[in-house]
């Protein structure tokens, strides 16, 4: 866990991985002429920002997910839940909807750092 | 801050590049410039102008990186048969001009170069491309009705195909042997595996040459319309739903969702265009699987990309990245066999 109490350690990590992907974004990306230097550059100023969005996700947000999956049985490790797909144990409509409940539950969790955007787009469509 | 050049051309590669078109040719070859371009991880490609005796040349280098292949995708010899029979057909693609496939060296091809925006951000938001856009996908439909009807005769044996399992079995083999590869399992993956499993469309009555990476981002696209099909690599002989379904991909949209094809275009332009041009019966439900069948492939496909990174073989953040690019796939993957089920 990155520590985000300015009582312990300050600047933040979370300033400090936003300094650093500031620097990027204005100082070292406008300096590249290389366009693959340039594009992996920007992909690491994203994913700086990943890292910092993750730092501040809630518990209850990751509870919520646990929450979906404890309700599928117990599988201590995904190995296992594959398994259990594999056989058959989640055909059953019942338990098959429970299933798909917890798998996009988890796909936003990840959503919510990797690209809030994406999440809130596919959240909300454009009416037709 | 000093500036970042842009990398040069070996010398050794100008070398031999001059010395197989000159031998090809028998004319003098100079040379012009060279500039690398954005290329896949598995490629090298630079925009090369040449002077042949006495015409100038405006070509694209496709070069092998080295080690790093992708599992499926063709060599240079196996693309550069495929570009071939495509121009043969009417396909806007870049004529292929020179090969050179040296013993224990990297391999590379020279292909005519076309102007116009290849990256698919820019191909769905140019105001300038408007009126492209506007037609594109009715042109995308033509231009694999063209592609489907290159005679397999021309490429069996040069190009891969699904053996003696149905194309979607075939697809469906394919990504859980990528999965076994991986380090990681994602209870996603196993649950669509079944799905798919469970609706797999009947073999088509023919296999036909599909292009397999068919999507806003691999077509080069000029204020006019679609000037050529690039990125050959995953070319095979399969379904030819597989190509309709591709392009239809949400990442292939580009963040523009609302029209499912390329984030440029319906389906049914895209289908009427692929009628016009004399394209076969085309089966929506079959289309449907495969973009299910797709969006996996591609959600395992990031995977595979991180792994490379993660077990150190080629580090890149890029790469890392790209696993979690997944979860977008996952979740439009999810939200697809919801629709459908």
């Amino acid at each position: 866990m990155i520590p985000t109490d300015p009582s312990l350690a300050h600047p933040t990590a979370q300033e400090l991985l936003d300094a650093v992907r500031d620097h990027l974004v204005s100082r070292v990306i406008p300096a590249i002429t290389d366009p693959r230097l340039r594009f992996q550059t920007l992909v690491a100023a994203h994913v700086l920002g990943v890292a910092v969005r993750e730092a501040s996700l809630t518990p209850a947000m990751r509870d919520e997910v646990t929450a979906l999956r404890d309700a599928l049985g117990e599988f201590s490790t995904d190995d296992a839940l594959c398994a259990a797909i594999d056989a058959g144990a989640f055909d059953a409509p019942a338990a098959r909807d429970a299933l798909h409940a917890y798998l996009t539950s988890r796909a936003a969790y990840a959503l919510q750092s990797w690209n809030p955007a994406f999440l809130w787009r596919v959240m909300n469509p454009p009416s037709e | 801050m000093r500036e970042t050049s842009a990398p040069q051309l070996p010398p050794a590669l100008a070398d031999e590049i001059t010395a197989v078109v000159r031998d090809a040719t028998g004319h003098g070859v100079t040379l012009l410039r060279a500039a690398p371009l954005a290329g896949g991880a598995s490629m090298e490609t630079w925009s090369l102008d040449l002077q042949v005796g006495d015409d100038p040349e405006a070509l694209v280098l496709r070069r092998d990186m080295g080690a790093n292949m992708h599992l499926e995708a063709l060599t240079r010899a196996q693309e550069f048969a495929a570009l071939k029979s495509a121009a043969a057909q009417g396909v806007r693609a870049p004529r292929p001009r020179w090969l050179h496939t040296p013993e224990g060296g990297r391999h590379w091809f020279l292909m005519d170069r076309h102007e116009g925006e290849s990256v698919g951000r820019r191909v769905v938001k140019l105001p300038a491309l408007a009126a492209a856009r506007a037609g594109l996908a009715g042109e995308m439909g033509e231009q694999l009705a063209r592609i489907h009807r290159i005679p397999t005769a021309e490429l069996t044996g040069v190009l891969p195909g699904p053996g003696a399992r149905t194309p979607a079995a075939h697809a469906l083999a394919q990504t859980r042997d990528a999965i076994a590869t991986l380090p990681v399992r994602d209870p996603a993956w196993s649950y669509a595996l079944r799905w798919l499993a469970a609706r797999e469309p009947a073999a088509p009555e023919g296999l036909a040459v599909v292009h397999g990476d068919f999507r806003v981002g691999n077509l080069l696209v000029a204020p006019d319309g679609l000037r050529a099909v690039l990125d050959w690599e995953f070319a095979h002989l399969g379904d030819p739903h597989e190509d309709l379904a591709w392009p239809m991909v949400r990442d292939w949209r580009f963040e523009c969702d609302a029209l499912r094809v390329g984030g440029v275009g319906s389906p049914e332009a895209l289908y009427q265009g692929y009628r016009d041009a004399g394209g076969g019966a085309v089966n929506e439900s079959a289309v449907a699987w495969w973009e299910v069948c797709g969006n996996l492939r591609w959600a395992v496909i990031c995977h595979t990309q991180a792994a490379r990174h993660l077990t150190g073989a080629d580090p890149s953040v890029e790469l890392a990245s790209l696993g979690r690019k997944s979860a977008e796939i996952t979740w439009e993957m999810l939200d697809r066999i919801k629709a459908l089920t």
